[in-house]
């Protein structure tokens, strides 16, 4: 390849690789100040952007009814009718009411919440329960009752033990659609705290914004910038060659 | 020199949700397999009072479990870093933290304080004699100033919680 060819490849990446440095060097530089700038303390209320982030509410939400209250889990976080409890978890696999307090499943511990939706106790060690909860559910007189992929098992009083259960009939929590009024009271909460500029700069930095895909938008990136050091360098060898091989040629006649 | 720098920025991590042990896993850990009583503790009146002057809000919960064994009480504890909380064990023996672990991370970032190099710092660390303040600096990590912090809280209230179900000499804060 000649120089001139090779000088064309190199302009043409410094090109692409211009706009992920200034992608990146801007969002640097906000993340830098982010805490003089308060960004942390804007939020975002665009539906696309809250999409991208999953925060699309319809899709998300999943709702189990017992009595007059309601639990909802919506984005990662747990409502209790349309308070926000503060607790987020990824999963909600159903709920049970045990005396006044309303226990809530979720595939990987339990959280005990009073009907004000204030947390009694998360409970995060079960055991004698094996697996992921997929089913939480009440035997007629019995304590709350877990399901999982490897069996069911009934907990004691406390639920600080829980032991398998066979061939006892069981009423599951089941899925239930929110009413529609209690689902706007709910989101009119939900989005206030929803994505922070801080986040969406910082995912823009990394490109986490693009999910999975951001990663190997970033490992391009690095790429192309390294290729582009790499190749600058080469020109450079290859102009000093080219000079020296002038100044050769042109000292004979000196 | 941009370069460099521009390359290292997409290779740091995103957001997520990181189990680096169970709660299971780390009970078994520090009780070598061997079966812990576990306990509840209401969280109220004085002792209420002293985890809201540690962790700066209340701690949002009425009850706690903690596991005992042999004088050692473990507790798993959790706190928000910035925007997620961090999920943490602790071992607490005759007044100093014996064991410490970072069980889950959800931040973006701030997980180099699941690393030895930290966690190690506070190993055998208690209170001052009065106060709650740990009886050593915490060496920070640069870039995860609010973890740090969220940690060292949380260490605090594992010798708070612990001295409160194990009375000794040395910073009964919490039944004063």
């Amino acid at each position: 390849m000649t120089i001139q060819k090779f000088q064309l490849w190199h302009r043409s990446l410094g090109v692409i690789a211009a706009i992920f440095a200034v992608v990146i060097s801007g969002t640097g530089l906000l993340l830098n100040h982010s805490d003089n700038l308060g960004l942390d303390e804007i939020h975002v209320d665009n539906d696309w952007l809250l999409g991208l982030y999953g925060i699309n509410p319809e899709k998300n939400t999943v709702s189990y009814r017992e009595g007059d209250h309601w639990v909802s889990l919506v984005g990662s976080h747990i409502y209790v009718d349309d308070r926000d409890t503060g607790q987020q978890s990824d999963t909600l696999v159903g709920i049970a009411f045990l005396a006044n307090t309303i226990l809530v499943a979720m595939d990987d511990g339990l959280l005990l919440l009073t009907p004000e939706a204030q947390l009694t106790e998360k409970i995060s060690v079960l055991p004698g329960v094996r697996g992921l909860i997929i089913g939480v559910g009440k035997a007629a007189g019995l304590n709350p009752v877990l399901k999982t992929q490897q069996g069911v098992y009934l907990g004691n009083e406390d639920l600080t033990a829980w032991q398998p259960l066979v061939a006892v009939p069981i009423v599951w929590s089941a899925q239930e659609i929110l009413p529609e009024a209690l689902f706007h009271r709910i989101m009119q909460q939900h989005r206030g705290s929803g994505i922070s500029i801080e986040r969406l700069v910082l995912d823009l930095h990394s490109g986490a914004i693009l999910g999975g895909y951001g990663k190997y938008l970033g490992d391009f990136a690095a790429v192309l910038i390294l290729s582009l050091s790499i190749s600058g360098l080469w020109v450079l060898r290859l102009r000093r060659r080219m000079n020296l091989g002038l100044e050769e040629e042109s000292s004979p006649e000196e | 020199m941009l370069s460099i720098l521009l390359i290292g920025a997409p290779l740091v991590p995103v957001s997520g949700r990181e189990d680096y042990l169970s709660p299971e896993e780390f009970l078994q850990q520090v009780f070598s397999g061997r079966s812990a009583a576990i306990n509840k503790l209401w969280i109220k009146g004085e002792l209420k009072e002293n985890i809201s002057k540690i962790l700066g809000h209340d701690l949002n919960l009425l009850r706690i479990s903690y596991w005992e064994l042999e004088g050692r009480t473990a507790w798993i504890l959790e706190e928000v870093g910035k925007e997620q909380p961090i999920t943490m064990g602790f071992v607490v023996y005759e007044d100093k933290i014996e064991n410490m672990a970072v069980l889950a991370f959800r931040e973006s970032r701030g997980w180099e304080i699941r690393y030895p190099f930290f966690t190690d710092q506070f190993l055998g660390a208690g209170f001052l004699r009065e106060g709650m303040e740990l009886d050593r600096n915490i060496d920070g990590i640069s870039g995860a100033t609010l973890s740090v912090n969220a940690a060292t809280r949380l260490a605090r209230l594992s010798l708070l919680l612990h001295n409160f179900v194990h009375p000794s000499g040395v910073g009964q804060v919490g039944h004063r």
